[in-house]
Order: C-alpha cells, then sequence, then structure tokens
C-alpha cells in the first residue's frame, strides 16, 4: 500500500507540488487526473525517488520512501513508464526491456516475463532487434509500458501512456491497462484523458496547481457536474 | 612522399590516433554521464606513466609493471571520483568542469612536487624499440605497432563489454538518459564508477604508450594528449564513445600528416591548426560527427 | 527573470532618487578611502609591497571582465587570458624604444612600429596609448571571434573560448619576429604605476557596473536564467552576449597592457593555463556575478599566494619538517577552490555585492543563478542529475 501524506515539492522558488495526499491499496487501479502542469508528473516522479520532498511523507508497505535513492524504490517493487516514454533510443527493444529488470534477482524468470510483455504487446516481439529510437510512438509507448513490466511490478506508476498517441491506439492502451489490472497488478495512472482514466480507474483523485481538489470512486467522480465541466469536456 | 613514407606516416598517424583514442574514450565515457568535462584525465595518464616509472625500478618484467601501474590509475581514478567529483555532483555543470580543472592543477602540481619538473626516461622495454621492415620499404617501429595492437585490442572489449553485460548496457543507457535509466533501477553511482575504472584504466594505457611514444615522461605530460582528445571527442560528438574513437583517428592522421605536408615553418603551429578545425567543427556542426543530440543552442 | 523597475510609480521615482543620492554618496565616499588607501600606499609602502597593491589592480581589473563575460551572460570563457596576452604584446610593441626593438631582433615588425618612440611623450599619455590600443586590439578580436561562437552556450563555448588561448598561445611561441617567441620581449618601460592602475580598475568597475544595471545588463541576467523567457521578451541574446564578451575583452587587453608595463617583460607563458585558471578562481570565489566579488577573489588570490610562498620556503609542522617545495601554493589554492566549489558553487558572494548596507542592496536579478546555486534545483536524492528527463532528451 502506498500512501502520500502532505507532500510538497519545489523547484527552486516555483513549487510544483503544495500538500498531496494519496493512497493507493493493494490490488486498487487510481488515477490521478488534473490540467497540464497540475503537477501529476512531478508526484510520480517525487514517488520513484527522482525528487525529494520538501516536506511529508511518502510510504510504501510501511518502509519511507523519501530517502530512497532510484534505483532502491525500484529494488522494492515500485517501476514506472514515464511521461514522455523515455526509451533509449539507441538501445535494441531487448536491451530496453531487459534494463527493466536490472533489479530483479530471479533472472531465470526472464523469459516467462519476456513472454508476457510479447503476449501484451505482439509487435515488440517482430521488433526486438531494432533500436528503440526507430519505433513509432505507439510501439515506443508499448515498450516503456513492456519495460516497466519486466521489473514484475508490485506497484506500477503509469504517467500519461496514451498522450500523443491516435484513438485507436489510446484504446488499446487502455485495453491492456484494464488487463493489468484484471490480472492484480497495482497502478497509479497518471492521465490527462480524464474520462478514459476515470473508465477504468476504481478510485481517482483530481489535481489542480499542486494541490488534491477532489476525490472519490472513479464513478462518482465521471458523474460529477464539476468534473465534467473542467476535465471531461461536458 | 613515396610509398614507404606514406606507410610510415600512415601507421605513425595510426598510432597517434590510437592514443588519442585510447584517452577519448575515458573523456567521453564520464561526459556521457555525468556532463563532466574530466580535465584531470591527463594527470591520470600522465600518474600512468610515473607508476610504470617507478615500478620499473623493481626489475620485474615489463608487463606485470604495466598492468600494476594500470591498477594505480584506477584506484587514481576512483579517488578522484569519490573525493571531488561525487561530492559536486548535482552541481551545475560549470562548477564540476571547474572542479576538474582544480583536480588537474592540484595533480600537476603534486607531480611536480612529488617527482620534479625534470623530464625522466621512460623504460621502454627494448624489445618493442626496435624497427619491424614490413618490405616495400615501410619500416614501423615497434611502439607504433604494439600501440595499435593494443589499442585495438582494449576497444574491442569495450565493444564487448557494453553490448554483452548488464553494466556495460546500463552505462549506454545511462549516458543516453540519466533519469530512464535511475527509472529503470540502475545504480548511478555503479555506473559512474564504473566509467572511471575503464576510463582511468585507458588513460593509465595511454600513459605508458605515450611515455613509450615519446621517450621521457614529466609532470605536465598529461596536458597535450588530454586536449587532443577532448578535440576528438568535440569532432566525434559529445559523450559518443565511437565518435570519439573517429574522432581520435581523424585528429591523429590529421596531425600527422598536416606535419609532413606543411612547409617547415608552419609546422609549430600545428595546435593552432588543430584548434582552429575544432572552432570550425563546432560552428559548423556542433553535435559532431556522429554525435546525434542536438547540444544547447540558442 | 526579469524584475520590473519601481521608477514608473512615483513613489518608486522617489526612492529611487534618493537611492541614486545614496549611491552617489556611497562612490564618492568609496573613492575618497581608496585615495586615502593609495597614498598610504605610496608613501609608506616599499617597492615590492606597492608592485603587490598595483598587481591586485590589474588582476582586479581582469576578473571583473571575466565576471562581465562569464557571470552575467552564463557564456563561460576559458580564452580570457588570450585577449591578456594580445593586450600585453600590443602595449608592450608600442612601448619599447626603437633601439631595443632592433636589438630583439623583431623582423616581422611594420617599419612605423619598429621605429615607433613614444619615450619622448609624457609617460603617462604613452601607457594610455598603450592601454587604449591593447585594450581595442583584443576588443576587435572578440568581436571577430565572438560573432561566431557566442551562438554556442554551456560546454560548447568553454571548449571554443580554450581553443581560442591556445591558437593566442601558439602564435605568441611561434611569431618569433614579432614575439620573440619563448623568451618574450623584454625592455618593457615601467609605466603602470599604483595610481593609473587603480584609475582603470574603477573605470573597468563603473562600466561594468553601469552595464549591468542598464536594461541591457539585466537582460543579459535574463539570458543567462532563462534562455527561452528572455527570447520570448524580445532580447536580442547574441549580441548581448557578443557586446558583453567584447566589452570584457577591451579591460582585459588594457589589464595585459598594463601588466607587462608594471613587470617588464612580455612572455607566453605568463598568458596560459596556470594564469587562466587564477582568475577563474578569482571570479567563482568571489561569486560569478559579483563585481565586488571579483574584486575581493583577485585581492585575496594576489596575496595569498605571497603568504603561502613562506610555506614553500619550508615550514616545520609538529614532528613534520617540510622543505622547501615549490608548487605546494598551487595544490593549496586548487584544493581549496575544489572546496569552494563542492560546499559553496555559487561563491562567497553569489550575484551580491559586498556590504550590501553600504551599497544600496544592489542585486541585480534578486534570485540566485538558477545553476549555480545549490537550493535553487530542485532538492534531489543522492546521484540524481539536475536535468528533468525531458529536458536532457528533448533539448535543441
Amino acid at each position: 500500500m502506498l500512501i502520500l501524506e502532505d507532500v510538497h515539492v519545489a523547484y527552486g522558488a516555483i513549487r510544483a507540488v503544495k500538500g498531496v495526499s494519496l493512497e493507493v491499496q493493494d490490488g486498487e487501479l487510481v488515477a490521478l487526473v488534473g490540467s497540464n502542469g497540475a503537477g501529476k508528473t512531478t508526484t510520480l516522479r517525487t514517488v520513484s525517488g527522482l525528487f525529494r520532498p520538501r516536506l511529508g511523507s511518502i510510504r510504501y508497505d510501511g518502509t519511507d520512501l523519501t530517502t530512497l535513492a532510484p534505483h532502491e524504490i525500484v529494488a522494492r517493487g515500485i517501476s514506472q513508464s514515464p511521461e514522455g516514454r523515455q526509451i533509449f533510443g539507441s538501445l535494441t527493444v531487448r536491451e530496453n526491456l531487459m534494463l527493466g529488470a536490472v533489479r530483479r534477482k530471479d533472472r531465470a524468470a526472464l523469459g516467462d516475463d519476456l513472454d508476457r510483455v510479447f503476449d501484451l504487446f505482439p509487435v515488440l516481439k517482430e521488433r526486438i532487434g531494432q533500436s528503440g529510437g526507430t519505433l513509432s510512438g505507439g510501439e515506443q509507448q508499448m515498450l516503456a509500458i513492456g519495460r516497466a513490466l519486466m521489473a514484475r511490478p508490485r506497484l506500477l506508476l503509469l504517467d500519461e501512456p496514451s498522450l500523443g498517441l491516435a484513438p485507436l491506439l489510446v484504446q488499446r492502451i487502455f485495453d491492456v491497462v484494464a488487463r493489468l489490472k484484471a490480472e492484480g497488478v497495482t497502478i497509479l495512472l497518471v492521465e490527462q484523458n480524464a474520462r478514459k482514466a476515470l473508465e477504468v480507474a476504481d478510485r481517482a483523485y483530481v489535481l489542480e496547481t499542486g494541490r488534491i481538489v477532489l476525490h472519490g470512486p472513479a464513478r462518482e467522480l465521471a458523474a460529477n457536474p464539476e468534473v465534467e465541466r473542467a476535465y471531461l469536456g461536458g | 612522399m613515396n610509398f614507404g613514407q606514406f606507410g610510415q606516416q600512415f601507421v605513425n598517424g595510426l598510432s597517434l590516433g590510437s592514443i588519442y583514442a585510447l584517452v577519448a574514450i575515458g573523456l567521453a565515457m564520464i561526459f556521457g554521464i555525468l556532463r563532466l568535462i574530466n580535465f584531470a584525465h591527463g594527470e591520470v595518464l600522465m600518474l600512468g606513466a610515473f607508476a610504470t616509472y617507478f615500478y620499473a625500478r623493481s626489475g620485474l618484467p615489463f608487463l606485470v609493471i604495466a598492468v600494476l601501474a594500470v591498477l594505480t590509475t584506477v584506484v587514481i581514478g576512483l579517488v578522484m571520483e569519490r573525493v571531488a567529483y561525487r561530492p559536486a555532483r548535482g552541481a551545475p555543470d560549470v562548477a564540476l568542469l571547474l572542479t576538474s580543472l582544480g583536480v588537474s592543477i592540484a595533480l600537476q602540481n603534486a607531480a611536480v612536487l612529488a617527482f620534479s619538473a625534470q623530464p625522466k626516461k621512460f623504460p621502454t622495454p627494448r624489445l618493442i624499440e626496435q624497427q619491424v621492415d614490413l618490405g616495400a620499404g615501410v619500416q614501423i617501429s615497434g611502439t607504433n605497432l604494439v600501440t595499435v595492437g593494443v589499442a585495438l585490442a582494449l576497444m574491442a572489449g569495450l565493444t564487448l563489454f557494453v553490448t554483452r553485460t548488464q553494466l556495460g548496457v546500463s552505462m549506454r543507457a545511462t549516458a543516453e538518459n540519466v533519469t530512464a535509466a535511475q527509472l529503470m533501477g540502475i545504480n548511478i553511482t555503479t555506473v559512474i564508477v564504473a566509467a572511471f575504472v575503464i576510463g582511468s584504466a585507458m588513460a593509465g594505457v595511454a600513459g605508458i604508450l605515450w611515455g613509450a611514444r615519446v621517450g621521457r615522461i614529466e609532470p605536465l605530460m598529461g596536458f597535450i594528449p588530454v586536449l587532443k582528445a577532448f578535440v576528438a571527442t568535440v569532432i566525434g560528438g559529445f559523450g559518443s564513445i565511437p565518435g570519439a574513437v573517429l574522432g581520435a583517428y581523424i585528429l591523429g592522421f590529421g596531425e600527422i600528416f598536416l606535419v609532413a605536408w606543411l612547409p617547415d615553418a608552419l609546422t609549430s603551429y600545428r595546435d593552432a591548426f588543430v584548434f582552429t578545425a575544432l572552432i570550425l567543427v563546432l560552428l559548423v556542426r556542433p553535435q559532431g560527427i556522429l554525435g546525434s543530440t542536438e547540444p544547447e543552442k540558442i | 527573470m526579469v524584475t520590473l523597475d519601481h521608477a514608473g510609480s512615483p513613489r518608486g521615482m522617489a526612492r529611487s532618487r534618493s537611492r541614486g543620492v545614496q549611491r552617489l554618496a556611497v562612490a564618492v565616499a568609496a573613492l575618497a578611502l581608496l585615495g586615502l588607501f593609495l597614498a598610504y600606499a605610496e608613501a609608506s609602502l616599499n617597492g615590492y609591497r606597492q608592485q603587490l597593491v598595483t598587481l591586485v589592480a590589474i588582476n582586479a581589473i581582469i576578473a571583473v571582465s571575466l565576471t562581465l563575460t562569464s557571470g552575467f551572460t552564463g557564456v563561460f570563457s576559458l580564452g580570457q587570458i588570450g585577449f591578456l596576452a594580445i593586450g600585453a604584446y600590443t602595449g608592450a610593441l608600442l612601448t619599447i624604444a626603437p633601439q631595443w626593438k632592433s636589438e630583439m631582433f623583431l623582423p616581422g615588425l611594420p617599419e612605423w612600429l619598429a621605429t615607433l618612440d613614444l619615450s619622448a611623450w609624457p609617460e603617462q599619455a604613452a601607457l594610455l596609448v598603450a592601454c587604449v590600443a591593447g585594450g581595442g586590439l583584443a576588443a576587435l578580436v572578440a568581436a571577430l571571434v565572438g560573432a561566431p561562437l557566442m551562438r554556442l552556450s554551456g560546454h560548447y563555448v568553454a571548449v571554443a573560448t580554450m581553443g581560442f588561448l591556445i591558437i593566442v598561445q601558439a602564435v605568441a611561441i611561434n611569431w618569433e619576429g614579432v614575439t620573440r617567441g619563448a623568451r618574450g620581449l623584454s625592455q618593457i618601460p615601467g609605466l603602470t604605476g599604483l595610481w593609473v592602475a587603480y584609475a582603470w580598475v574603477v573605470v573597468t568597475v563603473y562600466a561594468v557596473w553601469r552595464l549591468r544595471a542598464s536594461s541591457f545588463g539585466r537582460a543579459m541576467i535574463a539570458s543567462r536564467e532563462n534562455l527561452i523567457a528572455a527570447r520570448a521578451i524580445g532580447v536580442d541574446v547574441l549580441r548581448k552576449r557578443l557586446l558583453a564578451f567584447v566589452v570584457g575583452a577591451f579591460f582585459t587587453g588594457v589589464a595585459g597592457s598594463l601588466l607587462v608595463h608594471q613587470i617588464g617583460t612580455a612572455a607566453p607563458s605568463a598568458f596560459y593555463f596556470t594564469t587562466t585558471f587564477n582568475v577563474i578562481i578569482m571570479v567563482v570565489l568571489g561569486g560569478m556575478g559579483s563585481i565586488s566579488g571579483a574584486v575581493v577573489g583577485a585581492t585575496i588570490l594576489t596575496l595569498a599566494p605571497e603568504y603561502l610562498r613562506d610555506v614553500e620556503d619550508g615550514m616545520d609542522l609538529g614532528p613534520l619538517s617540510f622543505g622547501a617545495h615549490y608548487g605546494l601554493a598551487q595544490i593549496i589554492l586548487a584544493v581549496g577552490f575544489i572546496l569552494v566549489m563542492i560546499f559553496r558553487p555559487q561563491g562567497l558572494f553569489g550575484d551580491r555585492e559586498v556590504g550590501p548596507a553600504l551599497l544600496g542592496r544592489f542585486r541585480p536579478g534578486r534570485r540566485r543563478p538558477a545553476g549555480l546555486s545549490p537550493d535553487a534545483t530542485p532538492t534531489l536524492a543522492p546521484g540524481v542529475d539536475e536535468i528533468p528527463a525531458d529536458d536532457r532528451s528533448r533539448t535543441g
């Protein structure tokens, strides 16, 4: 279980996150929605240890994450598919995927996990020897998610997985997210596409200029007129 | 220039380029990961040569001495990283750059203090000092032959390392995108330490080869090779290891043939030509020949 | 970040007028103090010490110039000492008496320069010509070299300007017909005195200060802190950087001329990396964007070796006995510098000026340089690069 309590993050004088509290229960799919610049990505990156909060605590199964380095957080079962995909363009698809498993101790099981990723995204199997930079945007997104899955995470952080994709691919990605949830993966999903996110999520938080302004079951939020107006274009 | 002379110059250029390449690989590796131009890399080279000089007094076989000297440079590189660069990590690029200038000056002066500024004769084994006749009037020195051989072997080994091992792949990934590498769970500190180990070992080897090439060593000897290697990395593309190697050979050949063809009066301007070329490359193609990422530009 | 001027509002105007008066008073007081100090120095210090005090002035000019180029624009120049060399040789060739020029055998000199004789002129007029010519030539070269180079930034400027320094060095060593090669020029008349050196310090500080306080200067600082924002508000970053580079080169050239007219010789070895490094330490120690910091840095760095020389001459430290160790001073400086870089990368003063109360709290831009202050970056976990991922992979 991931618990953020009153987390503040700042870049110099710019305060990006001003007191975010949220939690993700095991097996849950929680969405974090909000407009551009609301602090969603900063929140995820802080969970992954890329930023240190000025204030507040982040605990995962009782362990304080705020003092850990990013690789130690990955070692505790939290992996992230970052915003903008951030795949390694000069490395092959296989190398990208294997890097996702860098912290894994059970090297023998990696073959199975590779198969699982190829099962989710068959196109990656065809591209296995190609360098990541030659993939299309959608394929890169699949690679980014597949790479994060190679860590066999207990908690998966997905940052804007549908950003910049064609509608058909957006649907593909959300199908995969739903399937991962069905398989029991705990997911914290950051999305600008609030409608889609609220469709698949159990619960959701709405972030506005660094603060949580609303939270609740995803279905309720989707029906909330305020959310409808601000985020669902209704 | 007849064929024999050309062949000699060619091998000479290949040999000079090989030394530059060994130095440039370390620079490019460290730059790729830390965004640090490690000026003190030249001092690692110098200390490798001096370690060889002092260990040679023991009378052990040269190969053993060389290995010990390279181990010494690895330790120096590790200490450098730990003491000077790790605490400064996260500081802006300029602060890191200046820190490395400080390390470089400190080591140079320490070496002057410890070894005196007087050049010393490098204990090149007699075996490799001999000339090898390749026929067709091409005579090359054993030193050049060994230099090229050692450099190529090391580069082949490095290629295997960065493509076949997890640490090697992690290093390439980190050089490309530090943040993403961290999100994968790559321990950046391990990668940086590995870069210093490999870079320092190569610089140590380069120091020995440079000592054998020039015949004498002195505390400021690291400065010029590191500057040239630096130019090579810029020509090839900052942070790109294949680029650095390519740049190093271009520079090695360029320098040798420049000297061969320039009128005598101008050969002493060699370094000026090299750096003019550097500035031109920066202006025309700032990302270098093989560099892919655009540098900050306005 | 650009700060808005208060002068727009009536209250702001009144405030800025009273501030102006205050500043003028401070300036007059400072000049009077300086005058008193110089008079004292001239009357009671021995020749060697006076030379040292003069050297402080010359180094201060170089450091303040580098502050203009590097500290304000964020374009880090490693080639400043190349301009020092240009100013030095230019000045020297103008004032060395013709008989010495022919004695040193400089066939590369044009006829007019070989026979030019300024010895009949009043000393200070000759020095002024030498300084302005040295500075002018340095500025001209800076304009030519800088025009393309200012397009680059970050490491690339550092590398390219270092290349420039190496080229200047190669020319100084190899152009024997003019520079006398590695032996260097000698018999340069000792025209530089305390007063003229400090007069140039005042001119340099005033010029750099004015430049920085002007809208031009604020724009430069803006371009350093946020290139995109600066461009968005229409700052022609390239031209401003170039102007800063050229003005910095001018004063450094002047310092070069002053320097050789103090020490009497001009040799290439004086204009290379050791000097470059020392000047950088001065500026960085003081804080890259601080004029007074540069002056303080120059003072410390000029005087410290004098004290460290005792260390080099040998000393006893408890059971340890050190013999004479040439180079120890440089090591101590370098190590000290590394410590500053690690623990206080923004330098001793950052962008601020010494004695804020005295100087009416003049703090351009108000914020510390984004890059140079540890708490300006997001607080990062150990081993974390400061660059957010997107910036790293999407630059350009």
